[in-house]
């Protein structure tokens, strides 16, 4: 009876508010993001569902149509942010080292263009290149840079499901290869939303 | 058979509260699976310029078995260019592996000390500093199968 009781427990998915629920993705302890540092360096790698997606993008102004709707455009697909900052650094990592403007203009070029060729999901045993990549240039005005990438997951129509590991391989700043493992175990305790619907 | 419990326990105790290790560097560098992996996407480039280079340095050997004194000056430059090209990719390639490794292991191998509660860490590295330790001291797999871990799964 209590090992059922204690089974039901570790396996069954919480149900969280907005708020509480954006803590929980960003929470490191929760296996979502994952910081590895390097040097002075640190890179986060953001797992995002599709309900942080959302929830992220309405801030509860959304109609329920309109959240399916999205749903419907993201699922079978897996979304992540891939930052990165140098440690007590108050300029862009853009700027860092950065000997003349063509050299910090063939750096936001290779951020812009060309970074996607650097970067693969391992989904189960296939290995994925990104079918969507977004820089967010930030003008300079934060100390952290932000990628979006997105990747189509083969025969998938549902949530992502299987052990996954993103693989970011740093050429500008020289730090090697980046990984983050998100493990289907984690994937599965994800809570579910409880929208709050006006 | 107390005696015996009482011998492992001690020993058990003994190995929990080790305080010192030795990590044989070379080791773990080469084990380190970053550093395979960069070598590996490292490998297309040099093996390109490597091809270029022997496919010059037959037409060299051609040219001066013709005798063609004209033709072997021009391939001698692009010779020269192509092998100081490797040279120096070669070079590059190794210098930029090797701070991007260690950038990574050195605070890895400082969190595992810490973890397991130890003094020092000896890095032994062929070159004298370290010239003898028995396997009781010998963390080198430990630490491989630590720094992997946390490579792979990314924190």
């Amino acid at each position: 009876m209590f090992l059922c009781v204690l089974y039901t427990s570790s396996c069954s998915q919480k149900n969280l508010g907005t708020n509480a629920y954006l803590k929980y993705v960003q929470d490191i302890d929760n296996g979502l993001k994952k910081v590895i540092r390097t040097g002075e360096w640190e890179y986060t790698m953001q797992y995002k569902p599709y309900d942080y997606i959302i929830c992220q993008e309405c801030r509860n102004a959304c109609t329920e149509d309109i959240r399916k709707e999205r749903m419907k455009t993201l699922l079978g697909t897996a979304w992540f942010n891939i930052s990165f900052k140098r440690a007590n650094a108050d300029v862009s990592p853009l700027k860092y080292q950065v000997s003349s403007p063509e050299e910090y203009n063939n750096r936001l070029d290779y951020f812009l263009n060309h970074t996607a060729k650097d970067i693969q999901l391992i989904y189960g045993g296939d290995t994925l290149r990104p079918s969507s990549y977004l820089f967010e240039t930030n003008y300079n005005l934060t100390p952290q840079e932000t990628i979006v990438v997105g990747f189509l997951l083969p025969g998938e129509k549902g949530q992502t499901d299987n052990d996954m590991q993103l693989t970011y391989t740093d050429r500008v700043f020289k730090n090697g290869i980046i990984k983050a493992t998100y493990s289907s175990e984690t994937l599965h305790k994800i809570p579910k939303l409880i929208y709050e619907t006006k | 058979m107390c005696l015996v419990t009482g011998i492992s326990v001690y020993f058990l105790n003994a190995r929990e509260n080790r305080k010192t290790g030795v990590v044989d560097a070379v080791k773990l560098f080469n084990q380190y699976n970053m550093k395979k992996e960069l070598e590996g996407q490292a490998k297309g480039k040099l093996q390109m310029i490597t091809k270029e280079l022997d496919s010059v340095t037959n037409k060299l050997r051609m040219a001066k078995a013709s005798k063609n004194e004209e033709e072997e000056k021009s391939l001698f430059g692009t010779y020269r260019y192509l092998k100081e090209s490797l040279d120096a990719e070669y070079k590059q390639t190794n210098d930029d592996i090797n701070a991007a490794v260690w950038k990574r292991l050195n605070p890895l191998i400082n969190e595992y000390g810490k973890k397991k509660k130890l003094h020092l860490i000896i890095g032994a590295n062929g070159m004298g500093s370290v010239l003898y330790n028995d396997d009781y001291y010998d963390l080198t797999s430990e630490v491989i199968s630590y720094v992997n871990k946390k490579y792979e799964e990314g924190n």
